[in-house]
């Protein structure tokens, strides 16, 4: 069933790319790893938070993940947010219902302030990888600070391909003096210091996610045109092209059709490294403080911590040893990919 | 006993699943001193392994031959020979198809032949040069002297190749292998690189081993010919009682393929093309502002017209302007000069910019290989013109149209969900065809249709060409560099050369009675 739609639906072409990709068990085996982290990362809240997944009070059923409730409503004095590291909430919560816990019971920005001994402090059974200088627990950070650099880094990389292969494709398709042009631009664009205009934004307002990732795509668009920009040269002359404008067929037409699937291999290729540059970028951004804000959970302010507390060798221990293993799996996959999409190794 | 005596020789290829293709079998034959040995074939024949393994240049341990294969140079077995280099280009010395990129791009010419000559015969570097100079001389190249100093991409596809033979001479072989050596060639340079052979052999006494895929140039230069099918030789003897009195059914199909296809055309006096003054430019130099400083004329100031059911066919060498002037003709190139359609059964008057031109007008490319688009499904190629003029069209009938026309080139409807990877080289040509008929165009233009195929293939697309043309009463526009072919279709002939029509006519007034030099000269090296 399953081959049958195989069959039907993917080109003898990519059937036997995806076999090349099946073959490179390191790349595999690193695709696995990453998915796996990935995925459940995506759902750190479920597992590590400070609220209860859902709770029974008074016959009523509370979802606090997805809600927000007050002190008042649990027996509380105030009408603010309710707080469930309360001792007094906790109480009450559990004389007239019940609750059910997320395993880990700190969220990334929670402060733990029932510890014993200074922060930061070591790795204990209540902290695995120990606590930041803020008390804040470093395994839980890396958890959603890994989610926030690779969903960052995937937008980036999907936005700034799209951008760069449109602008890439006109450039190649049309040629002549709108390439000059555009080529030109592209080379003033690209000289400007990307880390002072970033600098200069910061000083000017508080970037947040959404701002920084305008910023950046505004710069990485670039890294692809090039490509691009050089298959659509080659293609527009291809015989399948002109016979396709023989047809009457139009340009945007045969730009889709007839050259983007050839240009999308040469892009495809480069992906796994764009999305790891996106993820050193911005990590680099948030160790020099030109980055997300404090209120992220981000592994570029765990590296900072980690140049701050060298006392406290497991921050840096742990960071470094998590953004190592995800660049390197990256690079692995992107090796694979590229090795499935090379013909000569194909043949 | 022989100067070369192959025996049983097999050649297999292990795929990437380990498991083993046979390429060559049981061939055996032998080279006389002196003598010139004909192999002939279509691609894929295993003419081409043949030759390489005679120098073990096949990809070992990838391939591999059969334990009782055998080949002896002078005596001495060949197959499994450590020191193979001792006869490998100085003994049997090889000369291959493509003359540009057996050339090393980044060495003059002459380092690249001296190499031979320091590196075999241990000339210093002075004698060397005066060599390589006599070498150059004796492949009649013009200016030998200057061309020795030259960088591949500065010489012509006849010069290179003479080069390549200067190169294969500099050790006085005793054997000369030369695979296709004149396939990339206009037909007037090939005519002097046979030539050239052919002097060479008698001056020196050498050997040779002509492997090619054109009957009439292995009838012209061969003593004894070998005809190979499927890896095995189905034939070999003298040329004349080979070619005179075929023994193999192959061997007959493959000689009778070159003869007329063509029964006369009832061609009317309608007319359905004009162009006038057709001239394409091409920017040589330009300067800061992009203004042309330097053009060359590709097509200049070219007049005809076309009739209603005929085939015109244009032929000339390459850059001689005239795939330029096809895509002129169907307005994929920018260009000056004044062409107009007549749909006659519409009585309808059609310029290049109007819509209905692009479907009275198609093109079919030369190479199947590359016109095909690898990522769409035959039914989305052929189908991919209704969906532009004819988007109404409900998926069902889009489907019957597409089956329809593919039935016509020959194609049954289990092709629809296929890739072009999955079809041989006249199969693609097919769906192409079909692609260009599917919308009902009065006008096919055929830029070398038949050049990229085997000569039995080449045979059977033209015979479908002229069914086509019976039934559809549709006029041709046959572009090639191909006399042979131009002779089985063309029920007129166009001349070009350096983009100028130099001669035009009915075929029989042409060939019989060529009036401008260029053409006599071009008939005579052809046929």
């Amino acid at each position: 069933m399953f081959q049958k739609w195989l069959k039907r639906h993917i080109s003898p072409l990519n059937r036997r790319r995806m076999a090349v990709f099946a073959a490179n068990r390191r790349a595999v085996v690193s695709l696995g790893i990453f998915l796996v982290v990935f995925i459940i990362s995506l759902f750190a809240e479920v597992w590590a938070n400070d609220k209860p997944l859902m709770l029974a009070y008074k016959g009523d059923l509370y979802f606090p993940l997805f809600n927000t409730y007050t002190d008042a409503d649990f027996g509380g004095d105030f009408p603010t947010p309710a707080d469930y590291k309360d001792k007094l909430i906790i109480e009450n919560i559990e004389k007239d219902g019940w609750a059910i816990w997320p395993p880990i019971r700190f969220s990334f920005n929670t402060v733990d302030y029932d510890l014993n001994s200074p922060t930061p402090s070591a790795p204990s059974a209540r902290h695995w990888l120990g606590t930041d200088d803020e008390g804040r627990d470093i395994l839980v950070r890396i958890v959603y600070g890994l989610r926030l650099s690779i969903v960052f880094a995937f937008l980036l990389t999907a936005i700034s391909s799209i951008i760069g292969i449109f602008a890439g494709a006109i450039q190649g398709y049309f040629g002549g003096k709108l390439d000059i042009f555009m080529q030109r631009f592209m080379e003033i664009w690209e000289s400007l210091p990307q880390l002072f205009v970033l600098i200069i934004i910061a000083s000017i307002f508080t970037p947040t996610f959404w701002t920084l990732l305008l910023i950046l795509i505004l710069f990485s668009w670039v890294n692809l045109t090039g490509v691009v920009r050089a298959e659509f040269l080659r293609a527009r002359n291809l015989e399948f092209v002109l016979a396709a404008k023989a047809l009457g067929v139009s340009n945007a037409r045969i730009m889709f059709r007839h050259i983007l699937p050839n240009a999308v291999i040469a892009t495809i290729t480069f992906v796994p490294f764009i999305l790891s540059e996106a993820i050193v970028s911005l990590t680099a951004l948030d160790f020099l403080g030109f980055g997300l804000p404090y209120e992220y959970p981000s592994l570029g302010d765990l590296v900072r911590q980690g140049k701050d507390n060298l006392q406290a060798p497991w921050i840096g221990l742990s960071i470094f040893v998590v953004l190592a293993t995800l660049l390197t799996l990256l690079i692995f996959i992107g090796e694979g990919v590229r090795d499935a999409f090379d013909a000569r190794k194909n043949k | 006993m022989a100067l070369l005596e192959v025996k049983n020789l097999s050649v297999f290829f292990r795929n990437s699943n380990g498991l083993a293709s046979q390429a060559v079998k049981d061939v055996s034959f032998e080279v006389e001193k002196g003598e010139i040995l004909g192999i002939v074939g279509e691609s894929g024949s295993g003419k081409s392994v043949t030759a390489l393994s005679l120098l073990g240049l096949l990809p070992y341990p990838k391939a591999f031959h059969s334990s009782n294969s055998s080949i002896r140079f002078e005596g001495r077995e060949l197959i499994g020979d450590k020191k193979i280099q001792q006869i490998r280009g100085n003994k049997i010395a090889f000369i291959f198809q493509e003359p540009m990129s057996s050339l090393n791009p980044l060495h003059r010419v002459g380092k690249q032949i001296s190499e031979a000559l320091t590196l075999h015969r241990g000339f210093s570097s002075k004698e060397a040069k005066k060599e390589v100079l006599r070498l150059l001389k004796m492949t009649g190249i013009k200016n030998a002297r200057q061309k020795m100093n030259a960088f591949p991409f500065e010489l012509s596809g006849g010069q290179r190749q003479r080069v390549m033979i200067a190169m294969a001479m500099a050790n006085n072989p005793d054997i000369l292998v030369a695979d296709e050596p004149t396939t990339a060639l206009d037909v007037t340079v090939q005519k002097q690189i046979v030539d050239l052979l052919l002097k060479l052999r008698e001056n020196t006494g050498m050997s040779i081993i002509f492997i090619s895929h054109d009957l009439r140039l292995v009838r012209k230069i061969a003593n004894r010919v070998m005809v190979m099918k499927n890896g095995q030789v189905v034939e070999q003897g003298e040329v004349e009682q080979v070619f005179n009195e075929p023994q193999h059914e192959y061997t007959r199909s493959l000689i009778s393929s070159f003869y007329t296809l063509k029964n006369n055309n009832k061609i009317s006096k309608e007319i359905v093309m004009t162009a006038n003054d057709v001239t394409v430019e091409f920017d040589l130099k330009k300067n800061f502002w992009g203004k042309s400083l330097d053009k060359l004329k590709a097509v200049n100031q070219v007049s005809l017209v076309l009739y209603r059911n005929e085939t015109l066919g244009i032929v000339g060498e390459s850059g001689s302007g005239k795939t330029t002037l096809g895509l002129a003709i169907a307005n994929l190139i920018k260009h000056d000069g004044f062409v107009s359609f007549e749909n006659i059964e519409e009585k309808q008057n059609i310029i290049q910019s109007s819509k209905s031109f692009r479907k009275l007008v198609q093109i079919v490319f030369q190479d199947p290989y590359n016109s095909l688009n690898p990522r769409m499904s035959v039914e989305e190629i052929v189908g991919e013109g209704l969906e532009v003029h004819f988007p109404e069209l409900s998926k069902a009938e889009k489907r019957r149209w597409i089956i329809r026309v593919l039935r016509e080139v020959g194609l049954s409807d289990d092709v629809l969900n296929k890739y072009p990877h999955e079809f041989s080289g006249g199969q693609r040509q097919r769906i192409a065809i079909a692609r260009a008929l599917i919308l009902k165009p009065k006008i096919l233009i055929l830029d070398e249709p038949t050049s990229a195929l085997d000569a039995t293939i080449q045979k059977q697309v033209l015979q479908l060409l002229n069914q086509i043309q019976e039934q559809r009463e549709i006029s041709y526009i046959f572009i090639s560099h191909d006399m042979a072919a131009i002779r089985a279709v063309a029920d007129r002939i166009g001349v070009m050369k350096d983009g100028q029509l130099v001669e035009i006519g009915p075929s029989d007034e042409i060939l019989r009675r060529p009036r401008h030099e260029y053409t006599r000269e071009l008939i005579s090296a052809a046929l």
